[in-house]
């Protein structure tokens, strides 16, 4: 089940970092972006799925 | 760990899980089936799971495989480098949201898969450099490249780069700032 993807050591460039203040309001506008997926209401089709393999098991 | 404790702690886990395949995914659609699948697999896996172990991680990395074997089988379709990807991206934007969503969505989709995930991993799912190297399966000196990376280029295509534009409050100032016109 576990399948490891990696590029080859070669293929990388070396990173600088970003100005710290850029990486603060990168991070926040991010996790705004995220929120607001998280806070969607969970769809149907995997409540019933829980559902469907909690019955078939037990 | 019994199997209504199982459930419970999926269904805690899913909105975090979702927002990690929505965002490596793109598109909704693709994403909800990787969750589908990777609820399946967790569910008839779940005597491999330890519990008092993150779970949430466990999911992740099972969604992330599943995710590349896709991306494997689909070809290069998915990888849209134009950001066409992002276009199809149904996130509704918070109520309050002044932040302009389309341009995160649209600046994440053209990144590259690994970074983007590792970003996303470290930066809005709140996992440890650790836990980010775990799921990847690769080393925590590799994750941390590829945020940063990742962070370079993201400021690149928000228009972040320059440094004097922002003060202390650089990041309550993005988040309040209205839309660019």
């Amino acid at each position: 089940m576990i399948a490891r993807h990696e590029k080859p050591a070669s293929k990388r460039k070396p990173s600088a970092r970003v100005p710290s203040n850029v990486e603060r309001s990168l991070g926040q506008q991010l996790k705004t972006y995220y929120q607001d997926i998280t806070e969607q209401e969970i769809p149907d089709r995997f409540l019933q799925l829980l559902q469907q393999l909690d019955e078939k098991t037990s | 760990m019994s199997s209504p404790e199982f459930k419970r702690d999926l269904l805690a886990a899913m909105p975090s899980l979702r927002a990690f395949a929505i965002s490596l995914a793109g598109k909704v659609d693709r994403a909800d089936d990787l969750v589908q699948e990777t609820l399946t697999k967790a569910w008839a896996h779940q005597n491999s799971y330890t519990p008092g172990t993150n779970l949430r991680a466990w999911l992740f990395t099972i969604l992330r495989n599943e995710f590349y074997t896709t991306l494997r089988k689909r070809g290069r379709e998915v990888e849209d480098a134009d950001g066409g990807i992002a276009l199809n991206v149904a996130v509704h934007p918070a109520q309050d949201g002044h932040m302009d969503m389309t341009d995160m969505k649209t600046a994440l989709a053209r990144l590259p898969a690994d970074q983007r995930e590792a970003l996303l991993l470290v930066s809005a799912s709140d996992m440890s450099y650790e836990e980010a190297a775990a799921i990847c399966g690769v080393a925590v000196g590799t994750i941390k490249s590829r945020v940063n990376r990742a962070r370079a280029k993201l400021a690149d295509l928000l228009h972040l780069t320059d440094a004097s534009d922002y003060g202390p409050d650089a990041g309550t100032m993005a988040a309040i700032s209205t839309p660019r016109t």
